[in-house]
């Protein structure tokens, strides 16, 4: 209907619902949409669904995923274990001062260069791997090969991690950029799960968490970390 | 009472906003006019118009009593009431992205149901 005719056609319509358009003008059925409010029966229940689907899906995980949610935020875990969560606030470290000093007995620390890393090589990156001192003289394709678990420190001050010799620990680690981290320490020794280093211009922020790892090491971890 | 003075109050408000407007269209009409040719059928050459007006006002009224509520009123205060959407916002409390939406389902579907009962729309 090219013209103006529609006004006369919509014009004609049954006055019941000219009117009760007119009545929404008011404050019943659609307008008190607006003051319609989420109480009462209604919100409890969805809150209590929330938190039955919350806590049913923790359980439900594994227990070294379990864990290491549960560890960001309380002490002690239901399997036992000591679970510090370091926001590193304590232990914020010069820029310039940071280095490397928790190396588990039996390992020794290798940083990884030009000749290793070949096109992945970045000097924007500090690469570390914390090796088994048998095998310091390996090459990083042969360490990535030779042995799981391993344990990869990917220091990206761009925010990126740009590749990592495991998968599961470069997954670890890229998940840690999406929150925000611009680095992850993974160890995959007994005492030590994981340890994000946070960078921003004038400060590292470093979190510490580990199975059995207590307050005074996580300090010190946080403390050693450099680059 | 009430069918009877809506009647009147809304052909004096055309009127006037015509002669307001004499020399060229009025932008709302405009567009509104531009929504509802999505929906409503061209000029069926040889029916009387206001035969076919009164029937498509009752197919359109039957149209919209199988629509939600909420669908009735939005699409009545906009061709009926010519509010604009930021009205029909207010007045709901619906998003304007939502009252577009809905007009532009409704005004759809009333296409699909005058073309299922013979219109070229």
């Amino acid at each position: 209907m090219k013209n103006e005719k529609w006004i006369d056609v919509i014009g004609g319509i049954d006055p019941n619902l000219v009117e009760n358009a007119e009545k929404a003008s008011g404050n019943d059925a659609v307008s008190s949409r607006k003051a319609r409010k989420f109480t009462g029966f209604k919100r409890v229940a969805v809150i209590a669904v929330a938190v039955i689907l919350t806590v049913g899906g923790l359980l439900m995980l594994n227990a070294n995923v379990r864990a290491a949610v549960l560890g960001m935020f309380v002490y002690q875990d239901e399997a036992g274990y000591q679970r510090v969560h370091y926001e590193g606030s304590e232990a914020e470290v010069d820029i310039h001062s940071v280095s490397i000093g928790y190396i588990p007995e039996g390992f020794a620390a290798r940083e990884m260069t030009e000749d290793d890393l070949g096109e992945g090589y970045d000097s924007r990156i500090h690469q570390i791997r914390i090796v088994k001192e048998e095998d310091v003289g390996l090459s990083a394709y042969e360490l990535a090969n030779n042995y799981w678990p391993e344990i990869v420190i990917n220091i990206n001050r761009a925010g990126e991690i740009d590749w990592g010799y495991d998968r599961d620990a470069f997954e670890m680690a890229y998940e840690s950029t999406l929150n925000g981290m611009d680095a992850i320490i993974l160890h995959n020794d007994s005492e030590i799960e994981s340890t994000n280093i946070q960078f921003s211009d004038d400060k590292i922020t470093v979190n510490v968490w580990g199975i059995g790892m207590t307050m005074d090491e996580a300090v010190s971890v946080a403390e050693s970390i450099s680059w | 009472m009430f069918p009877f003075l809506s009647r009147i109050t809304r052909h004096i408000a055309l009127d006037l906003i015509r002669k307001r407007n004499s020399a060229k269209r009025s932008a709302v009409f405009c567009e509104l006019t531009d929504e509802m040719a999505e929906c409503l059928p061209a000029d069926i050459p040889g029916v009387e118009e206001a035969v076919e007006a009164e029937t498509l006002s009752a197919l359109i009224s039957s149209f919209l009593k199988t629509r939600h509520e909420e669908q009735q009123v939005v699409f009545v205060r906009r061709y009926w009431y010519f509010d604009s959407i930021e009205e029909i916002a207010k007045l709901t409390g619906f998003s304007k992205s939502k009252v577009k939406m809905m007009l532009s389902r409704t005004r759809r579907d009333l296409r699909d149901r005058l073309r299922k009962e013979g219109y070229t729309v």
